[in-house]
């Protein structure tokens, strides 16, 4: 299946600089993520990841610059209407309602084949599509939660879950409603020992299915070397480095960048 | 299609979950069940009204009961806004107000029909709801009360001053003989009133569960988070303080018709606070907060009668002892009573049909 998207793309960054009143917390950032493939962003504290991620999901707006989902610009819309081209996101404070139960969290995701306008939506009340609708967004729903382990959980508030079952209901969520382009903002953090591979294997899981890509913001350097196809290194709001995650990290700039403080810390303690 | 679906190679994941399981579970909830509540609600009318009728209730009592039917009603609109939605308004005591005022004057100079004034007053309301309702997108929490407590002081303002309309201080009396017609006994408004707020407690509950309800919610939580969710938060705001603008106006007719004359002094800030307050004390967000808030603060009084002036006092006390039980109120205080049982009782089911059993002895 991912042989007949190749030469697809589902998210170009091309050129993104953002000014925070004379910050540059981007500076020409460019990008292209494939369906089935997994980008990592790597980069110190204050290099720009989380602006790159809020400037995609359309929280931030480009001083400069485009975004391009399923080769179509959205540069300028806000980001309810971006997730209507597909897009998806998990948070690092995963932002799940506590007073939903699991199955309404991840019914959220269906959100984006609601109409936009309330004239349509009601139209749709009155027609019985709405009904037709959320009865698809459960299937759908319980479709993805029965493949990451969520089906016991289904009728639970989200109060009352461990913190591992939490990151996976904001998966769930995310991957409910058939996105195109899932942005996965640090979904290691906060896991144990016995979840962090669980994740990894969602996460691959869907990369092997080959219809959604992703961009995965981790500090953890095996887990992205394992995961990812292409990595970007950011520093202070530049592209440092891009290419495969195995020479990327090995290159000296690279090092030097990321690494810099830990090896000049190391060398003044040898001495 | 595009997600990871049964046949992904998710073994360890995979361990956890039987896959038929997914077709097992019934993919909507019933009706039947959803309305649950709200049989049990119909029942529970049906005999006050019984009582109300046969039981030869006074007049007063009737009054009051009205009273507070009209109180539910805008108290559920008011829970969508801010028990769903978060939106705090302080102002809502303006489209009450809108209610009362606008069937009252349609009655007395206009030759319409009951029907036909009640759709056009709450049409009113739908056109004031979305005028007022711009101003206050951009502002959320204190700021987004004090607007619209500015709402309710504009309201009380015109009220008194715009004698050609609103008779001024003086108010305007609906004079029997017109109100007749429509409204032959307060037996008659009382069970206008019942259906009605059954109808804005049924309307309330069933959107809580779909997909504009659970939008709402989400915007409770965060607006930037809903709006990554594909939530247009802008016209979900417009559309919650319209609802409830439509929904206190409601409330207002009847309130109007119930005393029968209609003065400005009974329409100020006090009585959007009051009706906020019977939204957060009976527990916001719930399905029982606006009609137990609304008996608190309706009904409340009438058995705090022998403390004369001071019986305000104990509203406020009240206030404060819900609101240390936290964002849940009242019905959330009996909502977490009622938890260890409802979850006993579903062990014990799940125990004889013999799934999680062991999981459930190493817990207990």
């Amino acid at each position: 299946m991912g042989a007949q998207h190749i030469d697809e793309v589902c998210l170009t960054v091309s050129d993104v600089s953002v000014e925070f009143g004379g910050l540059h917390a981007l500076r020409n950032v460019s990008a292209t993520v494939r369906p089935g493939t997994v980008l990592g962003i790597v980069g110190p504290n204050g290099a720009g990841k989380t602006t790159l991620f809020n400037v995609v999901s359309g929280v931030v707006r480009a001083t400069s610059g485009s975004v391009r989902l399923d080769g179509e610009d959205v540069t300028g819309l806000p980001p309810h209407l971006r997730a209507r081209h597909g897009l998806s996101r998990t948070f690092q404070n995963l932002a799940l309602n506590e007073e939903m139960t699991v199955l309404e969290n991840v019914l959220m995701g269906a959100q984006r084949r609601v109409p936009v306008s309330l004239g349509r939506l009601a139209w749709d009340v009155v027609t019985r599509r709405s009904a037709a609708r959320e009865l698809d967004a459960r299937r759908d729903s319980l479709r993805v939660m029965a493949a990451l382990g969520l089906l016991d959980d289904r009728d639970r508030l989200i109060s009352e879950l461990p913190f591992g079952t939490r990151r996976r209901v904001d998966m769930a969520r995310a991957l409910s409603g058939s996105p195109r382009t899932l942005l996965l903002d640090e979904p290691f953090s906060g896991l144990g020992d016995r979840e962090r591979p669980l994740m990894a294997e969602i996460i691959h899981a869907i990369r092997k299915e080959g219809t959604v890509g992703m961009v995965l913001v981790e500090h953890d350097m095996t887990v992205v070397t394992e995961l990812c196809d292409e990595l970007v290194v950011l520093n202070e709001g530049t592209v440092l480095a891009s290419g495969d995650p195995r020479s990327v990290l090995a290159d000296p700039v690279v090092q030097e960048a990321y690494l810099g403080p830990q090896l000049e810390r190391r060398r003044g303690a040898r001495r | 299609m595009a997600l990871p679906t049964g046949r992904c190679e998710m073994t360890t994941v995979q361990e956890n979950v039987v896959t038929d399981d997914a077709q097992a579970v019934p993919a909507g909830v019933p009706l039947a069940r959803r309305l649950r509540p709200l049989i049990g609600m119909t029942v529970v009318a049906a005999v006050a009204l019984a009582s109300g009728m046969g039981g030869g209730a006074d007049r007063y009592e009737i009054f009051v009961a009205t009273h507070f039917l009209a109180f539910v009603i805008a108290a559920a609109g008011l829970n969508i806004l801010y028990g769903y939605s978060g939106l705090v308004s302080l102002g809502h005591g303006a489209f009450f107000s809108v209610g009362a005022y606008g069937m009252g004057w349609g009655l007395l100079n206009t030759g319409l029909p009951f029907a036909v004034l009640l759709v056009l007053v709450l049409l009113a309301a739908v056109a004031i709801g979305l005028v007022l309702v711009l101003p206050t997108l951009r502002v959320q929490g204190h700021f987004l009360a004090m607007v619209t407590v500015a709402y309710a002081s504009v309201v009380h303002v015109i009220l008194v001053n715009w004698d050609s309309v609103t008779g001024g201080p003086l108010g305007l009396s609906i004079s029997p003989r017109r109100l007749e017609t429509w409204v032959p006994s307060e037996e008659v408004l009382f069970g206008f009133a019942v259906v009605t707020a059954a109808a804005a407690l049924l309307f309330m509950s069933l959107v809580r569960t779909s997909s504009v309800g659970r939008a709402w919610r989400s915007i409770r939580q965060s607006e930037v988070s809903a709006a990554c969710l594909a939530v247009p938060v802008r016209r979900y705001r417009v559309l919650a303080f319209v609802v409830s603008a439509v929904l206190a106006a409601f409330g207002g007719v009847i309130y109007g018709l119930n005393v029968g004359f209609l003065t400005p002094s009974e329409y100020d800030v006090m009585l959007s606070i009051n009706l906020l307050i019977a939204v957060i004390v009976g527990g916001s967000g719930r399905f029982l907060g606006p009609v137990l808030g609304s008996a608190i603060v309706v009904i409340g009084p009438e058995f705090f009668r022998f403390l004369g002036d001071h019986r305000e006092l104990m509203l406020g006390l009240i206030l404060i002892a819900a609101l240390s039980f936290g964002r849940g109120g009242i019905a959330g205080l009996l909502e977490d009573l009622a938890r260890p049982i409802i979850s006993r009782l579903r062990g014990s089911g799940r125990r004889t049909a013999g799934a999680g059993a062991a999981h459930e002895g190493e817990v207990a």
